[in-house]
């Protein structure tokens, strides 16, 4: 009895395993097999890290934000207009576009604090459609409709060329790790524990003495942060930016990639957009139809695999060893909300419970 | 700028208004009884336009053609989004907006393969104009705004005295207490998608001589009726239909003194700070 | 009237109801008590048909309840006045009454009104104001008086006499006394000694999912004879 238990592999050990044997993958595969691939696996790095961060604020804090892909744009731009203002030290412009990206977020925590549940939503998505607006304003400075090209060729990026050799590929893949290990380390951590608990019932963790609000701008600021960091990372890799990348559509985008993929997860957003993005640029190349298809996924992905791929995947996981250890451990599910605004935010993410 | 000017803005102002108000209120109605927003109902507001066109391209009016479209899409979309949703109404809200989100795009997807992506005109079935001081103001546009008022007034009565009316709201507000009264429930549930569908396509028919009609026609008129929505007070079926009046007289008039993206970023602005201001208030529920 | 055999009830994993035996008759009020958490509330969301899944007969006049909808057994006479959020917040006490009697020809909706201003005249002081502002003990007066109003042959209520006023637990408690003599079933769930005594003959105490003792009202003559019968041997 006892040999065939501790024979029973630990759960937490091969989730360690397995991910490391994804970011090895991750950065060895592409350069190996070549032939583009590194620049379409940059492409879903660059936005997986915003989907990971709307997981994040949207997922594990619930709150609501639809603004990621506004701080996205904005850091993009940032490093466009200061590229055109002879501003080419690439420390310089990073920390720029995370400055920008931070700017932005804190306009969002204002929402945070002022507002809740779904105006919470409406102040973050107005706020957004009103970012794709803004370059018109200036058009000397963000070069309006027509876009804006980013100067400075390899410099800014360290020297790395986005397109020829694997150098600006491993800084992303860096990058990408860096944020995977951080969040991972932070959601274990007691403070990711007191978010996702505020995130779920914040009049109780209020009253368990937990101030809320900071937790609330803490996080708006971290993912923020990464949606910043992404978009200076996009600037560098592309070289031009333009009027779409500020608005709803890609906000909309990478809350799809990560309630696709799976919003109680890390790795979840991430392989949501190379999911998601490799679907759309396949169809996109065999048929006019993608939307038709786009739309099939989802509903299959409703009705089948609520969760979210890599979600489903770890319920079932879930079930097999509680078959194996057979003994019913329950879920620990938290107790019935209380007030409306918590109602909302509780109801968006989980099903409604009956006691 | 002279003062028919205003009056002339104004009355577009109200036009637009109008329609926005229709969507928003179905979507507020919507909002109330299942508590969540249906990203679809742009398409249905684009469905009721193109059922007009078909019925002018059969040599029906176009009257014939609008209540065709309320009806046909009322009960079609109504019971599409049944199906879909019922299944869903006590699981995660955010599964039930991905997937009005997935319907909306395999709408419109099938609506752009079927008529073609190209922007088809409608005539407007009255050609008469009406003189505003100096201009002649297009009679048909006035009778939009009076038929939305009228159906809004019908809504409101709707909702406050008949029977159904009561029922929805009271599906709202409290369900479980509803059915234990002996509410249908289901059947509550489905009047609301019929309803909802079939202000949508109202807006879409009766504007189609305005917008002309092509797949992503409702795209606009659903983020902004969104915007009312929430602005107006989830579930608030006056609150929405007020405020989306508001907004399009707001924006149409802020356009004589402030260039075109300047007011849109105005627009948004107010709404903000509505709801900066507001954001005491959290209740969810179907009101007057 | 309403017979329950060897009910069982689920709330998903949770074996919260463990094989229940009851029956209430016309005309008689029956308690049903025990501490909290055993499964009365359970029990009364069982008969009525919403939440857990449950096993087992329950029997209404004769017919099996099982798989009917929440609200056709509404409509074959089975009320239930849960012990909080009964009330439709946005709206009036009036409109909060007079949802209930839609199902009824307008005549009889007014009568409805009526019985329950008369049952309860602090309702019809505040009948203009919107049910959510009420305070908890009016709203449990709102949703019982209009329970009652709805004249239902069978009714249950959950807890009626928490929270209330000395004075309020009195009034309902003669309220329900007086249903049950017109010859309406009446199963409460309550604590209140004074209450079940007015209102009830017979109860039935609950432990841990299963009916422990089946007693006449007659044999307790103090509260603590009967909180005694639901602390008996406990382990």
């Amino acid at each position: 009895m006892d040999r065939v238990r501790a024979r029973a592999p630990d759960v937490r050990t091969l989730g360690v395993i397995a991910v490391v044997l994804v970011f090895a993958a991750l950065f060895l595969g592409p350069p190996l097999y070549g032939q583009y691939l590194p620049q379409r696996i940059s492409d879903y790095l660059i936005f997986g890290l915003p989907a990971l961060a709307v997981a994040l604020i949207a997922g594990h804090a619930r709150l609501l934000n639809v603004g990621i892909g506004a701080t996205f744009g904005v850091s993009a731009y940032t490093v466009a207009i200061l590229s055109h203002h002879s501003v080419l030290n690439p420390v310089l412009l990073m920390l720029g576009a995370l400055g920008a990206g931070v700017l932005v977020s804190i306009l969002f925590s204002i929402y945070a604090v002022v507002a809740t549940g779904l105006e919470y939503l409406l102040l973050t998505l107005l706020t957004t459609a009103a970012f794709a607006s803004l370059p018109l304003l200036s058009i000397s400075l963000t070069g309006g409709e027509n876009g804006l090209g980013v100067k400075g060729a390899v410099d800014i990026s360290f020297g790395l060329d986005p397109l020829q050799g694997n150098g600006f590929y491993w800084l992303l893949c860096a990058v990408t790790a860096f944020w995977c290990g951080l969040s991972w380390y932070l959601l274990s951590s007691r403070a990711g524990r007191v978010m996702v608990a505020i995130g779920r019932n914040p009049v109780r963790a209020a009253a368990m003495g937990y101030s809320v609000h900071a937790y609330q701008v803490a996080v708006t600021l971290y993912s923020g942060l990464i949606a910043a960091s992404a978009g200076w990372l996009y600037a560098l890799a592309h070289a031009f930016v333009f009027q779409d990348l500020l608005g709803l559509a890609d906000s909309v985008n990478f809350v799809l990639y990560s309630l696709i993929g799976g919003v109680d997860t890390v790795l979840g957003p991430l392989l949501g957009t190379a999911g998601l993005r490799f679907l759309g640029e396949y169809l996109g190349q065999q048929s006019t139809q993608s939307q038709l298809y786009v739309g099939v996924a989802l509903l299959t992905v409703v009705y089948l695999l609520p969760s979210g791929v890599v979600g489903g995947l770890r319920q079932l996981w879930r079930l097999r060893s509680r078959f194996r250890s057979a003994s019913p451990i329950g879920t620990g599910e938290p107790g019935p909300v209380e007030v409306a605004g918590a109602v909302e935010m509780d109801r968006l993410f989980s099903a409604a419970r009956d006691e | 700028m002279s003062l028919e000017h205003v009056a002339v803005a104004a009355m577009n102002g109200l036009v637009v208004g109008a329609s926005l108000a229709l969507v928003a209120a179905g979507l507020a109605l919507l909002f109330g009884v299942l508590g969540v927003l249906n990203f679809a109902q742009g398409d249905f507001y684009m469905l009721g336009a193109y059922i007009v066109w078909l019925a002018l391209g059969h040599g029906q009016s176009f009257w014939t053609g609008v209540v065709a479209a309320v009806l046909a899409v009322g009960i079609v979309g109504g019971l599409a989004l049944m199906t879909m949703l019922w299944p869903l109404r006590d699981r995660a809200h955010a599964l039930v907006l991905l997937a009005t989100l997935a319907l909306s795009l395999i709408m419109e997807q099938l609506a752009a393969n079927v008529f073609g992506g190209d922007a088809k005109p409608i005539a407007a079935p009255i050609s008469a104009r009406v003189p505003i001081g100096h201009t002649d103001y297009p009679v048909y546009d006035l009778i939009v705004v009076v038929a939305a008022v009228v159906i809004l007034v019908g809504g409101f009565v709707f909702l406050k005295y008949l029977k159904y009316g009561i029922w929805l709201r009271a599906v709202a507000q409290n369900r479980r207490m509803a059915s234990v009264l002996g509410v249908p429930v289901s059947r509550v549930y489905a009047l609301a998608f019929v309803l909802s569908c079939g202000l949508a396509a109202v807006a879409g028919s009766l504007l189609a001589p305005l917008t002309q009609v092509y797949p992503t026609v409702g795209l606009d008129v659903n983020l902004s009726a969104f915007i009312v929505v929430i602005a107006g007070g989830l579930g608030n079926f006056r609150g929405a239909a007020v405020i989306a009046l508001g907004l399009g007289v707001a924006e149409s008039l802020g356009s004589l003194w402030i260039p075109g993206v300047a007011v849109q970023l105005m627009v948004f602005g107010l709404v903000i700070a509505l709801l900066i201001l507001r954001s005491q208030r959290q209740r969810v529920l179907v009101r007057l | 009237m309403l017979e329950l055999q060897d009910l069982h009830a689920y709330y998903g994993r949770s074996h919260v109801v463990q094989g229940i035996s009851l029956r209430v008759g016309l005309g008689e009020g029956v308690g049903l008590v025990g501490h909290n958490g055993v499964g009365k509330t359970t029990t009364l969301r069982s008969i009525m048909g919403h939440g857990p899944r449950t096993l087992g007969r329950i029997a209404f006049e004769g017919r099996d309840l099982h798989s009917a909808p929440v609200h056709s057994r509404a409509r074959r006479g089975l009320g239930f006045v849960p012990d909080a959020e009964a009330v439709f917040p946005e709206m009036t006490v009036e409109e909060n009454i007079r949802a209930g009697a839609l199902l009824r020809p307008r005549a009889d909706q007014q009568h409805c009104l009526e019985t329950a201003y008369q049952l309860f005249p602090v309702l019809a002081e505040r009948r203009v104001q919107l049910a959510g502002t009420l305070s908890g003990g009016q709203q449990k007066m709102l949703a019982l008086a209009r329970g009652l109003a709805l004249q239902p042959r069978l009714l249950m209520v959950d807890e009626p006499s928490e929270g209330l006023m000395p004075i309020n637990i009195d009034l309902i408690a003669g309220a329900l006394g007086r249903a049950v003599d017109a010859g309406v079933g009446v199963l409460v769930v309550d604590a209140s000694f004074h209450l079940l005594k007015t209102v009830c003959s017979r109860l039935y105490v609950m432990k841990r999912g299963v009916i422990t003792g089946e007693h006449q009202l007659t044999e307790f003559a103090t509260p603590d004879q009967l909180v005694a019968t639901y602390l008996k041997g406990e382990a």
